[in-house]
């Protein structure tokens, strides 16, 4: 469930800040620092990108701000998480432990979250 | 009467000093609060002018008339509560009592905390302790306190299985929010500690981290709030967010259940 809205609010983050793909955190990836992906100040309002009146409605609010960039957008997100667990082992493995306990023993469908393919 | 945990899995977390600042925070703000030491550190209060080694507190050993004697004799601030310091075998007297009597620290609050004040902030010790298990019992919300480091990390297990624990018992769930303090945005391990904790934990973490700053220690070792002595830091920021978090999410409720209560007494 938290996942679901995390990728949520990630749609709406400006493109200019997302699609930076550099994972060095000094420089401009959204999340690292105090309060940096979740400011409001950061996030472009719903009405902004057309869905005023079905804000509520996600599929419109897909279709408004793309399916492909929304993709994009969390195919970066697992990607940076990736590098950041594979450069500090401990943290991997607490990962591991920590996402294990989340995980419904009936979930066992890899995850596809690019559509050229990309699974983990 | 709203009760907040400061909690971790690990200590030098900066639990003590959270609850004493944002209490602080919220007293010059105008709201009735109240500091309260669960921790057998005994250190919350000398944030708010307690001389240390003090013998009164809430832990066994003091009477119930002798903390309120403790606090009326306050003189501005913060009205804080300590935990008393005990030596070893007191100490151990205390938990045994704990866990025989899981009600005796709440019945214990409820008769030395004056029925005005609106929130309670708590300082625990860090781990599994009785301590923390019984603060937690009575908890509204709980402030999870983290820093973005390895050791943090390996222990964030621990936590998170303490609390979903106490999200079980009977008792409505408390609000659980997990923070980052002393944040080093410079750092290539604080940052990707962020990052996991945030995919982890989603909106569980605030959206504020307490960025790293000696201004915090300084006022500590000057008995000063950090208001007092760094109002323009960063680090003062990042409290003042944090304590409208926390105001929005329990005194507007307690506001509300206030003045429904006050309806009811005037329609009956």
């Amino acid at each position: 469930m938290a996942k679901d809205e995390r990728s949520f609010s990630k749609q709406l983050i400006p493109p200019a800040k997302v699609m930076s793909n550099n994972i060095d955190c000094t420089s401009s990836i959204p999340e690292c620092g105090p309060a940096a992906h979740e400011s409001s100040s950061g996030m472009q309002p719903v009405e902004s990108i057309g869905a005023t009146s079905v804000a509520s409605d996600v599929a419109a609010l897909l279709a408004a701000v793309g399916g492909e960039q929304m993709q994009y957008i969390e195919f970066s997100s697992v990607r940076r998480e990736l590098e950041a667990r594979k450069r500090w082992p401990l943290l991997n493995l607490v990962s591991k432990l920590l996402n294990k306990k989340e995980m419904p023993a009936d979930v066992t469908k890899p995850v596809a979250l690019h559509k050229e393919g990309v699974t983990i | 009467m709203k009760f907040i945990a400061f909690v971790s899995a690990k200590g030098g977390t900066g639990r003590t000093t959270l609850a004493a600042n944002l209490s602080d925070i919220l007293s010059r703000e105008g709201h009735r609060v109240l500091a309260l030491d669960c921790d057998p550190q005994n250190a919350l209060g000398t944030h708010l002018g307690m001389v240390p080694g003090l013998r009164v507190g809430i832990s066994e050993g003091s009477t119930s008339d002798e903390i309120i004697e403790y606090l009326s004799a306050q003189q501005g601030g913060v009205p804080y509560i300590p935990f008393g310091a005990r030596d070893r075998d007191e100490l151990l007297h205390a938990e045994s009592t704990l866990m025989a009597d899981p009600g005796w620290l709440l019945r214990r609050v409820l008769e030395v905390v004056p029925p005005a004040i609106e929130l309670v902030f708590i300082d625990t010790p860090a781990g599994e302790r009785i301590w923390t298990e019984r603060v937690l019992e009575m908890a509204h919300a709980v402030v999870s306190v983290h820093l973005p480091d390895a050791a943090c990390f390996a222990t964030l297990p621990v936590m998170t299985a303490m609390l979903e624990r106490r999200g079980r018992g009977s008792e409505p769930a408390p609000l659980v929010r997990h923070l980052l303090n002393q944040m080093e945005s410079r750092s290539k391990l604080a940052c990707d500690a962020e990052f996991l904790l945030r995919r982890h934990l989603g909106e569980r973490l605030l959206p504020c981290s307490v960025p790293r700053d000696p201004v915090v220690s300084e006022a500590w070792a000057k008995q000063l709030s950090v208001a007092q002595h760094g109002p323009t830091t960063g680090a003062m920021a990042a409290f003042r967010e944090i304590s409208e978090i926390l105001q929005a999410a329990l005194l507007v409720d307690l506001q509300r259940n206030t003045s429904s209560g006050l309806q009811q007494a005037g329609e009956s």
